[in-house]
């Protein structure tokens, strides 16, 4: 599938002004705070009051044609309910639940997984994001790292068209943070489908994304392989975030990465 | 610095007294009401013939008025918090709360001209042959008007509270209006909600004064307990100490229920998750 963007929205002083398009593959958003990052996946679940332009969703074979979720031209603006998409929120917020596994199956139910699937899936969320020591506690208790990875496990579990993930990594901390990097790959290699992931750290992106997209002032300022963005910074910004990393990429390609 | 805190002291004492002098003003009679009855003299009061009819009425009317409040006012809530920022939604948000600032006795009145024989409904009823006035049905719809606004206004309140980006959440996952105001809205607002309903509650319980107008005073058909208070203060003063005692209790208790759902609300992760 493609997904297909271009938007124009006014948040608050930044007027946000992108076009891009997506394949199954991650991209990354990287830019400095207040770039319209968060602002640019909102628009896309169709939570961004004023967003104007077009967002299709494009199969990548067949006859059918793209799904339009918003063309402000045609009068097109879908529900975020009708978009099918698997956002995971700064913060993770927790939904009603009063375990990991009923806060799953929370999720589910809203997504419309009949209830005879919702066991099996519960049960594939919980192995992918290693959740199942985790399954009965109190989602109260849980860490930040661990509600990360519950949201993470949410927004896989309900097989949503495009994944929207928002530094959904940062509080985990960073004795764990590579093998949740695995566990995000891993479960969307089953699934490829386009998955933006808004990210402050370029060991994540290196790691897991395919394509970077940089965002200043609510504009695309730099598009393109992550080793390729390092190798030649467009902004100072990204001469910052990626400091030191082309080389020891280039490094690690070398021997051979597979 | 020395002579601030002794002018700080000077003026703090002096609130201090003032503050102190109406919280005085506020518990004497309540402190008078219960000194002034013994427990024997409550028991004796309990049994006045005034009392178990007038005690099942109130809670059996009561109960079905937050029945009507709750059912009716929880999506009237829900639609508030969403949209009653702007438009018509807000002017309908403060028409909820004229309840609250109009005399009782003016309440009374509106009921009888609205669903009164000769008011705007009574024709339409009769003709059906229903007649609500001076009937239990009245209680019901006196207490529904003035105790349904603490209820709408409190769940309005939680809703808001509610973390937007949960709402979104919830919505991205696919629940529609309806699913994600019983499957996610409610739940996370539940203490807020149980808050609003146990103060309409108590207010649908002490109503008195439109009950009287519109419904009267007519024993084990619309004598709750407050109108049962004011019939037993002429002939039976004792019988009117221990229900006001009675009273009393029940709205204690609602009180110190309201005030722990509200701190397990914000325990409950009610308010906004922390970032």
């Amino acid at each position: 599938m493609t997904l297909q963007v271009a938007l124009q929205a006014r948040v608050g002083a930044l007027a946000l002004d992108v076009a891009f398009e997506a394949e199954d593959a991650i991209v990354a958003v990287v830019g400095p705070n207040g770039a319209g990052k968060s602002s640019l996946l909102r628009a896309l679940l169709g939570g961004l009051p004023g967003a104007e332009g077009r967002i299709a969703l494009a199969p990548s074979e067949g006859a059918a044609g793209p799904e339009i979720w918003l063309d402000s031209a045609a009068g097109i603006d879908r529900l975020p309910e009708q978009r099918r998409v698997g956002w995971v929120p700064q913060g993770a917020p927790l939904l009603p639940g009063r375990s990991v596994r009923a806060q799953l199956a929370v999720a589910l139910g809203l997504a419309g997984v009949p209830a005879g699937e919702r066991a099996a899936r519960i049960a594939e969320a919980l192995e992918a994001f290693s959740l199942h020591a985790l399954a009965d506690r109190a989602p109260a208790t849980l860490s930040g790292g661990e509600r990360q990875r519950l949201a993470l496990a949410r927004a896989f579990a309900v097989q949503p068209q495009v994944l929207l993930l928002d530094e959904a990594l940062s509080a985990i901390d960073s004795a764990a943070r590579a093998e949740v990097r695995e566990r995000v790959r891993d479960a969307w290699q089953r699934r490829p489908r386009p998955l933006l992931l808004v990210s402050h750290d370029w060991t994540e992106v290196a790691a897991l994304a395919s394509e970077v997209l940089v965002l200043e002032g609510g504009q695309a300022v730099q598009r393109g392989a992550p080793l390729d963005v390092a190798t030649a910074p467009a902004t100072a910004f990204v001469a910052a975030l990626t400091a030191g990393h082309a080389e020891a990429e280039r490094a690690t390609n070398r021997t051979g990465r597979g | 610095m020395s002579s601030r805190a002794a002018a700080g002291g000077w003026s703090g004492r002096l609130l201090a007294a003032l503050g102190l002098a109406l919280l005085g003003w506020l518990l004497l009679p309540l402190a008078a009401l219960v000194l002034s009855t013994s427990p024997s003299e409550l028991l004796e009061g309990l049994r006045s013939p005034l009392v178990w009819p007038a005690l099942r009425l109130s809670l059996w009317t009561a109960s079905v008025a937050l029945l009507c409040i709750v059912v009716l006012g929880t999506p009237l809530a829900w639609i508030l918090a969403q949209r009653g920022g702007a438009g018509p939604w807000r002017l309908a948000e403060t028409l909820v709360q004229l309840p609250v600032v109009v005399p009782p006795s003016v309440a009374g009145i509106a009921l009888l001209l609205a669903f009164g024989r000769q008011g705007l409904l009574g024709a339409a009823l009769a003709s059906v042959g229903v007649s609500v006035s001076l009937s239990t049905p009245a209680v019901v719809i006196a207490e529904v008007f003035v105790a349904a606004p603490f209820y709408v206004l409190g769940a309005a309140a939680a809703f808001r509270a509610l973390d937007p980006d949960v709402v979104l959440l919830a919505r991205s996952l696919g629940a529609g209006s309806a699913s994600l105001l019983l499957r996610v809205a409610i739940p996370l607002a539940a203490p807020g909600l149980a808050a609003g309903a146990a103060l309409a509650w108590a207010r649908a319980l002490g109503e008195f004064g439109a009950t009287l107008m519109f419904a009267g005073n007519i024993s084990g058909r619309t004598q709750t307990l407050p109108l049962a208070i004011y019939s037993a203060l002429d002939r039976d003063l004792g019988a009117a100490r221990a229900l006001a005692v009675v009273l009393c209790a029940f709205a204690l208790g609602l009180l110190l229920a309201v005030r722990w759902l509200q701190r397990s609300g914000v325990v409950a992760g009610v308010v906004r998750s922390s970032r």
